[in-house]
């Protein structure tokens, strides 16, 4: 196992600036391709005309996640050494509810809104302007409820841990819940958009 | 032009996600860049207050910086891909995309809003669609699938009241 | 075939095989592959084995290094180490490089980003801020009883965390405390 390559030695600090920039550029690139780019696209995810948000964040993780899944077993990758994004369930769940709110209120969300940014969207820009007062905001008030955003602290656990499933075996869930989903957005969509 | 097919634009970024995963170990992400870039207006303008405040500390230790934070970079990546897709396809253009049922100032108005609203949840939840969604949601994170489902939720709860925006 | 087909099957046959695969491959440690200098120091302080390899060269070596830490020049191999390994370099990437060389299928690998500025920034010079809620003055609190036992001087204050190693080193240096 010789990946993840930065992790074992192969690459400098600086190379890995540079990877930064070309995989934020295929991220860009695809992103404005499926048209995330466009507040009114993203949008009319919430208004079932245009359930495109869905279908591209869904399949990008699919992917991600079967690649991820069978690289590892190659012993390709290292899945130890990926880094895994730790839970905090409660801080999470009501962050994630506050910017889905965010979301639909401002169109875009803060990765496509330096797409939008980046095609002459003026939202985009205006979205991005908010997005730093919000973290200054959110930095100032912070002593307020440190206590909450340290709360609910699970470490870095997977659904396959708390469902008690073998890795593969979710692998194969989340797969078939996302197909599901695909095939009921074609159905809303069919009946819906205009 | 068009727009691609969303399923294989989707997996396009699950390549690069893929990619990311592989060469550096990590994912993507993009709220984290503009924290970084905060942390260091602040250290500019504030450098004690920075110093002494812990989220913005967090950014700074060590003297890091936005000219060595891995996801600065990758922002400019995503601008230069967005900008790159949309000359190529004929799609850029200075504009504010809105519906009929607001002016441009009412559709700036709410955008700055939802950034403001977004920033405040992405912090609380330590990521955004990029971070949490994607890279979390690839790794079967916990966290990051309850953010999805606790996200997708307010947001078609909350749908109804902006509509204006859009029709 | 179209694309959308292509892409459901290839998906759809590869998550059908994902629960037939072998289980045992590792896929995640309990410990994350970094440790930070206050965890470091608990456990040095606790007495919990573990073998801390400094990557640099001898000189850099010989001037400070992490306490307990043997220099790569002199280390054992791999398989006299004892318990954890935390491995350090001076950021030219060498700690990861020399990963494998350490590895064990039972141990873990570690990494300490910054050693010798982390070292001594939050063990032996570490600087509190004053407005901190009762959760970071719990925190706080804990590591200023580590850096004393290792003969750091904790202070409550407002400096830039982006004093440089060699600053610190000096002002270690000029209480007596370097080792």
């Amino acid at each position: 196992m010789s990946a993840p390559l930065y992790e074992f030695g192969y690459l400098t600090d600086s190379a890995s600036l540079a990877v930064a920039v070309v995989l934020g550029f295929g991220f860009g690139f695809f992103l404005e391709r499926g048209g995330l780019g466009n507040a009114r696209k993203l949008a009319g995810q919430f208004y079932l005309t245009d359930l495109t948000v869905l279908k591209v964040m869904f399949s990008a993780i699919v992917t991600a996640m079967l690649g991820l899944f069978w690289l590892g077993w190659l012993g390709i990758v290292d899945l130890s050494v990926v880094y895994l994004l730790p839970t905090w369930t409660v801080p999470q769940l009501v962050g994630g509810l506050v910017f889905g709110a965010g979301f639909v209120i401002g169109g875009l969300c803060p990765g496509t809104s330096c797409v939008a940014a980046a095609t002459g969207r003026l939202d985009g820009f205006a979205l991005l302007a908010g997005m730093f007062l919000g973290i200054i905001a959110f930095n100032e008030s912070y002593p307020m409820f440190a206590g909450f955003y340290d709360s609910y602290a699970m470490g870095q656990v997977t659904l396959a841990d708390v469902a008690g499933l073998p890795y593969g075996v979710m692998v194969l869930c989340v797969v078939v819940a996302a197909i599901g989903a695909f095939a009921l957005a074609e159905r809303l969509e069919a009946r819906y958009a205009r | 032009m068009k727009y691609m097919n969303p399923y294989l634009a989707g997996f396009g970024i699950g390549v690069v996600l893929l990619a990311a995963f592989v060469i550096m170990g990590r994912g993507l992400g993009a709220t984290g860049a503009f924290s970084s870039v905060v942390a260091a207006g602040a250290a500019t303008l504030a450098p004690e207050h920075a110093a002494s405040s812990a989220p913005y500390a967090g950014y700074l230790r060590g003297g890091a910086s936005p000219l060595r934070d891995w996801l600065v970079f990758e922002i400019l990546g995503v601008i230069l891909g967005g900008f790159t897709s949309a000359r190529l396809a004929g799609r850029f253009r200075f504009a504010v995309e809105r519906g009929a049922g607001v002016t441009d100032r009412g559709r700036l108005l709410f955008a700055l809003s939802g950034g403001f609203i977004m920033a405040v949840g992405a912090k609380l939840a330590r990521g955004c669609t990029s971070g949490q969604a994607l890279t979390g949601g690839a790794m079967l994170a916990v966290g990051s699938w309850i953010f999805i489902a606790a996200a997708f939720t307010a947001g078609y709860l909350v749908a109804p009241l902006v509509r204006r925006q859009w029709s | 075939m179209t694309v959308n087909q292509v892409l459901a099957a290839t998906a759809v046959g590869l998550a059908l095989l994902a629960p037939l695969a072998d289980p045992g491959f590792r896929t995640r440690r309990t410990d994350p592959a970094r440790v930070d200098a206050v965890t470091l120091a608990e456990w040095l302080r606790d007495r919990r084995p573990v073998t801390i390899v400094d990557l640099r060269d001898s000189t850099s070596y010989e001037e400070f290094h992490l306490p307990e830490a043997v220099s790569a020049s002199q280390a054992v191999s791999g398989g006299a180490a004892r318990g954890t390994i935390v491995l350090y370099d001076g950021g030219d990437g060498s700690a990861r490089r020399a990963r494998r060389a350490y590895a064990r299928g039972d141990a873990a690998v570690l990494f300490m980003e910054d050693a010798i500025g982390d070292w001594l920034r939050e063990i032996m010079n570490p600087v509190f801020p004053a407005d901190a809620s009762p959760a970071e003055r719990a925190a706080f609190d804990r590591q200023a009883e580590v850096s004393r036992y290792f003969g750091g001087v904790p202070r409550i204050g407002a400096l830039t965390d982006a004093r440089g190693a060699r600053e610190l080193l000096d002002q270690t240096r000029r209480r007596g405390c370097a080792f």
